[in-house]
């Protein structure tokens, strides 16, 4: 029997599950479409020793060749490519990263939460490229303190304009001598770091802090393995009405209605659902006279290991203990004033870093028992950087609906182009200079840098295709998460970012959420919806 | 008390039918046959294998291990492009002075030294993640699985 709800939220994510935990709270009813399973996770795991996996650890050889983050172990977890497959140029690769599951990516996540500045919302007043967002920071910072005690993010404020303080659960672990030395380092060039800001828990997923939570309310309805195909329009409201989705276990095709939509299915899921989308009225996507569905597509580099060091003293890990340990974070640094482009790139870049644990033996140029003995004198002693820089968002990075390529349940693909131009390399470079100054100047042993950064995607921070803007001609949502043109349509996930700076989007990606789920409470409330 | 205690029991079994009956992987008590390598190349395999990865006091090196008749197992499923690096690196493996060189992010351009260094990666990972070397320590070479889903 179909019915007709108030709100269809497709995705059970980061952005869905925000939408249900606020307006299910508010008294809104809502049916969540999640293309995947809804799992317990704790009985879908269990311990085995590695050995006892076909293949040793090593992964079943050729069934993630865009998912470098795929494990034997967790080899179950991830999207499988080759039901839901997608293209890219042969010579441009793009590591697309899916997980199909209650929590969608949150349930793996890094947990990495930090906030964006007016240095990424206003970031055209500040350097001329791009687009502002609709937004500005003093918008977000009341949802951004209220997100973060929900995933009890822990780390420490600085007072710095370029990474907001928040409410934070503070870290005051003291620092291993090692990387104390480094925090020195970079203190006297003026380079500023902190501590990771990270959710903390169990499990910090939409599964376990968001859904059941709103389950409570007994206002929402969760079908799961219903794979969204296309969006429901009708020509003579000029509004949407519903989701036909596909159940992903019979394959049979379902409707169901909805006064208002809401698109949570992550950034290039919820892109493809609008472009394939298409009606009479809208021959080029959902919503799309602006012509940039699809379109600005960005991530953010990584360079991984662009350092990898070795902490001389540390040698003969057990006669060192304690000297290293512990990880951090360099906040952005470059081009923090107006109109800046210092070493030839816009904008700036980030890194994680951390001490202690083995050195990977390839990075150890022996072999035999001088390898094995290195191994072991060096159990404690790596220290390593990582870096991650924004990218700027550009016309020509896009995706579109591939002219024959199908999912197993006959719903066109994706054809991904993202390439990474002079600025992002510029970038990189210079990322992996200062890393190696600074890990010389604080006395570790450089054994390898470089400026390789991963293909575009494998940072899973995919974002735009579907951005915000105070001009409907140039951008799809307005700063409600909203349709310029469908005022019942909107888009939740990072599809909707304008630009995302260096830093990981989720803690952004809720807050947006919570903000633009009041929105749609009160112009309920007013029957503007 | 008693009831609880018959009845958390029962549900700790698996299947009310199996009992504790005791297993062995088959690795433990029997050999694969070749199925990528030539024999030939198996001899000049294991070889570099001991040499690469060798047992230090009394630690299961890679042919302890059974690294190099797992990497016969792995090889024979991957993809082409890693058979045939394996088939060519072991035709003229090169000298393993070729490993004393500093690793680089890049791969070298040295066919040889490319081979070698990737061999030292397999092999030491095929190594470290053997039932040999996780014996006698405890808590090693465990990993969370995830289970499929239907
Ligand atoms: C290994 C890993 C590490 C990460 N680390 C960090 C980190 O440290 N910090 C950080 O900020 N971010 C991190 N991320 C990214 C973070 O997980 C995502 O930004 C976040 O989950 C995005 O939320 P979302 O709602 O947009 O998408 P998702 O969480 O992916 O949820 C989308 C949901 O929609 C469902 N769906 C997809 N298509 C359809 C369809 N057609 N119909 C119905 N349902 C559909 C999916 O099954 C999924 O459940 C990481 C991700 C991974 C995988």
């Amino acid at each position: 029997m179909a019915k007709t709800y108030p709100v269809v939220i497709v995705g059970s994510g980061a952005s869905g599950g925000m939408a249900a935990w606020a307006l299910t709270k508010a008294g809104i009813e809502c049916v969540m479409l999640e293309a995947g399973p809804m799992l317990d996770l704790e009985k879908q795991s269990e311990l085995r020793p590695i050995y006892d996996l076909p293949f040793r650890g090593f992964g079943t050889p050729g069934r993630f060749p865009h998912v470098t983050q795929a494990s034997e172990a967790n080899e179950n977890a991830w999207l499988d490519e080759k039901q839901n497959p997608y293209s890219h140029p042969e010579k441009d690769p793009y590591y697309w990263v899916r997980i199909r599951m209650g929590g969608g990516k949150m349930n793996r996540w890094g947990r990495a939460a930090w906030r964006l500045s007016d240095l990424e919302f206003k970031a055209k007043d500040h350097d001329g490229f791009g687009e502002n967002w609709p937004v500005s920071y003093a918008d977000l910072a009341p949802f951004y303190d209220r997100v973060e005690p929900i995933f009890k993010v822990s780390g420490r404020n600085e007072g710095l304009p370029q990474l907001p303080d928040g409410q934070l659960l503070v870290d005051g672990s003291p620092e291993s001598p090692a990387n104390q030395r480094f925090i020195d380092a970079a203190k006297k060039r003026g380079i500023p770091i902190t501590k990771p800001r990270r959710a903390t828990g169990t499990l910090a997923s939409s599964l376990n802090l968001l859904l059941p939570e709103a389950l409570a309310t007994g206002k929402l309805t969760i079908v799961p393995n219903a794979i969204a195909r296309e969006v429901s329009f009708d020509a003579k409201t000029g509004l949407v009405n519903g989701v036909h989705f596909v159940d992903r276990r019979s394959k049979r095709d379902y409707f169901v209605g909805g006064k208002t939509v809401i698109l949570g299915a992550a950034t290039l899921e919820t892109t493809r659902l609008l472009l394939n989308s298409k009606s009479t009225r809208w021959p080029n996507g959902l919503g799309n006279s602006s012509g940039t569905l699809g379109h600005y597509l960005f991530d953010q580099i990584y360079v991984k290991n662009v350092v990898q060091a070795l902490v001389p003293e540390a040698r003969l890990s057990r006669a060192a203990r304690g000297v290293t340990g512990g990880a951090g974070y360099i906040v952005r640094f470059r081009n923090l004033k107006p109109g800046q482009k210092e070493n030839g790139f816009l904008r700036g870049y980030t890194y994680d870093f951390g001490s202690g644990g083995g050195i990977n033996p390839k990075y150890i140029p022996k072999y035999g028992e001088p390898l094995l003995k290195e191994v072991a004198d060096l159990a404690n002693a790596s220290f390593s950087l990582t870096t991650m820089g924004e990218v700027l968002p550009r016309f020509e990075n896009h995706v579109r609906i591939h002219p024959t390529l199908k999912d197993d349940w006959g719903i066109p693909s994706l054809h991904i182009e993202h390439r990474y131009t002079p600025n992002e390399h510029a970038m990189a470079k210079d990322s992996m200079e200062v890393a190696s100054e600074l890990c010389r100047a604080a006395g570790f042993e450089v054994l390898e840098a470089h400026s390789q950064m991963v293909p575009p995607g494998e940072s899973i921070h995919e974002l735009g295709t579907c951005r915000m803007g105070a001009d409907p001609k140039k951008s799809m949502l307005n700063q409600w998460n909203q349709s310029h043109e469908i005022k019942n349509l909107f888009v939740f996930d990072g599809s909707a970012f304008v630009t995302g700076g260096a830093q990981n989007p989720t803690l952004t990606i809720l807050s947006l959420a919570l903000r633009s789920s009041e929105y749609i409470v009160e112009r309920m409330k007013r029957g503007e919806l | 008390m008693l009831r609880r205690h018959a009845l958390s029991a029962l549900l700790a079994t698996p299947s009310l039918w199996s009992q504790d009956i005791a297993t062995v992987h088959p690795e433990t008590v029997a050999e694969t046959t070749l199925k990528f390598f030539s024999p030939a190349e198996f001899t000049v395999l294991e070889k570099l294998a001991g040499q690469i990865i060798p047992s230090v006091g009394g630690r299961a090196g890679a042919v302890e291990a059974g690294a190099p008749r797992f990497l016969d197992f792995l090889l024979s499923k991957s993809l082409p492009k890693d058979q045939q690096a394996y088939r060519a690196g072991l035709a003229k493996p090169g000298s393993l002075a070729l490993l004393e060189k500093p690793w680089t992010y890049a791969e070298p351009a040295d066919p040889q030294e490319r081979f070698l260094k990737r061999l030292k990666d397999d092999l030491f990972r095929a190594t470290a993640n053997s039932r040999e070397w996780a014996a006698g320590r405890r808590g090693a070479g465990v990993v969370s699985y995830f289970k499929a889903a239907e």
